[in-house]
């Protein structure tokens, strides 16, 4: 079964998505700061992040660039309003982890596209051994 | 020589003349030996004193002539003369009565008419001197009598020349110095950026007295603003005017400042009216004070459109996930009318962010008539556009398009303009896009024959959450507004109600102030 961790700091928006992914077949993982994210992700492995940008404590754009130090390869899905943000994440990402966006209120139908997408360039990937880590 | 510019000073100088000469016969006629000439020196002395007092009846303008003073001279000298004669010719020492008479005519009349009564006080003193004794040229005595004579002459014009001048460059320098106060004065007045207009009671009625070029200037071809003025002088009473802000019919703004002006008894006879026109400063303010409140309202707006899209997306989402999982119809098609009215929502939500964000602008040099185009081709599939039967039509002047814009919030402008249109026609309307190029700028015109903007909605159109449709947020035409300025263009609205409205859209083509 996949697994997915969901980090956004809206209890009702996390609920949202661990209802969707539920739905979806996913085995669901939940988290409400950046620093959660961290200690969540050491715990087990992860097929996929789903991470809001503005959380309190610890931005997503930090918890991003986390993710890349450890060595990380799972596609993350952002979720963010802001152009320049997107830019930015580009930026940090390129080349280093499949990113792409959604906004809020999500479009649940989009978002599904957009795993299925991610999930399926990463399985061949993992196919084809390119597996830097 | 003197001016006697007052009647009095004459007078006094008559007078004077006339008793230092009376009194000098009478005293002569009092001391002489000879007691046979004695009635005779009375009789001229009354004589002299009748004539005198005839002259107190002439009239001021004939005593002030040259000719009257010389020849009023000429008699005293002729009335000297007498009394010499009758006190005992070269051997009395009554001939220094000339010198009184000389002086006095180099005094009032200059060194002409002293040298010419010299001359003939000289002449009839050698005839008499001759007549009673003879000539004797070996007397060096009657020869200096002479010369004395014509030295008083000289010397009596010279130094009342010399106090004359002295008189005169002290009365010019004030004179210069008055006229050059009186000219930086006026200078003053002339060069004040401000509108400066005096006005004074004159027989009664309040007139203006004095304006300076800058009052003329601010005047012209609009007189309204000085009865304006000449009322409130008349209203304002003792106090003056203070501080005031007129507006005139033109929609003009005035400051005005007032200082009464009093006569001598201290009774208000007019006042100084300093007038400036604020016109465009009481415009920068209104724009000033309606940037503040639209930065203000952008704040909440930001805030509540934030907050909002959180607990929105939940309520979406879970509909979502609803319709996704439901197995019975009805539940899904809840679930759809849920949806629907969220997307409203975050429609509205959309809005609110658009108006109350920054406009940054990402340029591009494209060509605005395709631009159009590609935006009417997408409006012609539309939903509601389809559903009304609306025809919209492009009509574009010659020359080339290209402009420097950002294309996604112009997008935005021509979405929410045509939208506007689309919702004020009934079915089967028409929506008119006439496109024209004017200097550096192209002209958009957004041109609907629909239901028009009421009169009393037409003023503040463009201020957000303002709209005069039913289902509107009001906040569309404000972001028009908004995206059409930071590109330093314009827009403008005419409507009619019930026979449709018009926006034009002024954009220069090269590019706003980040272009």
């Amino acid at each position: 079964m996949a697994r997915v961790l969901v980090a956004d700091d809206v209890p009702s928006i996390l609920y949202l998505f661990k209802e969707f992914f539920k739905l979806k077949g996913f085995e669901v993982e939940t988290a409400e700061s950046g620093f959660e994210v961290t200690k969540k992700l050491g715990e087990k492995d992860y097929h996929l992040v789903v991470l809001d940008i503005k959380m309190g404590e610890k931005h997503g754009l930090e918890v991003l660039q986390d993710l890349i130090k450890r060595g990380y390869d799972f596609p993350v899905i952002i979720c963010t309003a802001y152009e320049h943000l997107r830019e930015d994440v580009d930026i940090i990402a390129k080349g280093k982890l499949d990113v792409d966006f959604i906004t809020k209120p999500p479009d649940l139908e989009l978002l599904w596209d957009k795993v299925v997408k991610l999930l399926e360039k990463n399985a061949i990937k993992e196919e084809i051994g390119t597996d830097n880590g | 020589m003197i001016e006697f510019k007052k009647t009095s000073d004459l007078d006094v100088f008559l007078i004077f003349r006339w008793l230092v000469l009376l009194s000098i016969i009478l005293i002569a006629g009092y001391t002489t030996e000879d007691l046979s000439s004695i009635s005779l020196i009375y009789i001229v002395s009354f004589l002299y004193f009748v004539f005198n007092l005839t002259l107190r009846l002439w009239k001021p303008h004939i005593l002030k002539k040259q000719v009257t003073l010389f020849s009023l001279f000429l008699f005293d000298i002729g009335v000297v003369s007498t009394i010499f004669y009758l006190t005992g010719g070269i051997s009395s020492d009554y001939y220094i009565f000339y010198f009184l008479t000389i002086m006095m005519a180099s005094i009032s009349s200059g060194l002409g008419a002293a040298l010419a009564i010299t001359i003939a006080s000289a002449g009839i003193y050698v005839w008499l001197v001759q007549q009673q004794e003879g000539i004797d040229l070996q007397n060096p005595v009657f020869l200096l009598k002479v010369v004395f004579l014509l030295l008083t002459a000289f010397i009596s014009s010279l130094w009342n020349k010399i106090m004359r001048e002295k008189v005169e460059n002290v009365k010019k320098t004030e004179e210069q110095k008055k006229k050059e106060l009186q000219q930086f004065f006026q200078e003053i007045i002339n060069s004040i950026n401000s509108g400066i207009a005096v006005f004074e009671k004159e027989e009664g009625d309040l007139k203006v007295h004095l304006i300076n070029p800058k009052a003329q200037e601010l005047t012209m071809g609009n007189n309204e603003i000085l009865s304006i003025l000449k009322q409130k002088v008349r209203e304002n009473g003792k106090t003056g005017i203070r501080n005031q802000l007129i507006k005139t019919k033109n929609g003009r703004y005035w400051g005005v400042n007032g200082a009464v002006l009093r006569d001598l008894k201290g009774k208000k006879k007019g006042e100084v009216i300093i007038f400036n026109e604020i016109t465009e400063r009481k415009k920068m303010e209104k724009e000033m004070e309606r940037s503040k409140r639209i930065n203000r309202l952008g704040r909440l707006t930001l805030q509540i459109a934030h907050d909002l899209r959180n607990p929105l997306g939940t309520v979406s989402g879970l509909a979502q996930i609803i319709r996704m999982s439901a197995e019975e119809d009805k539940e899904k098609k809840y679930a759809k009318e849920i949806l629907k009215a969220s997307n409203v929502i975050n429609e509205l939500i959309e809005d609110m962010l658009d108006f109350s964000k920054d406009q940054e602008l990402n340029f591009d040099n494209f060509n605005y008539l395709s631009f159009l185009k590609e935006i009417l081709d997408n409006f012609q599939k539309a939903e509601n556009l389809k559903e009304k039967n609306v025809q919209i039509k492009l009509n574009s002047g010659k020359g080339s398009y290209e402009i420097k814009a950002d294309k996604e919030k112009l997008r935005r402008v021509f979405s929410n303009l045509i939208n506007n249109a689309c919702d004020a026609l009934d079915r089967d309307g028409e929506i008119n896009i006439n496109l024209r190029q004017q200097n550096n700028s192209i002209i958009t015109e957004v041109i609907d024959n629909g239901s028009g903007i009421p009169e009393s909605k037409r003023e503040e159109i463009f201020e957000p959450f303002v709209t005069s449709k039913k289902n509107g947020t009001g906040l569309g035409l404000s972001i028009v507004q908004r995206i059409v300025s930071s590109h330093n263009g314009n827009v403008f609205v005419e409507s009619k109600e019930g026979e449709g409205t018009e926006f034009t859209v002024v954009l220069p083509k090269k590019g706003g102030k980040n272009g």
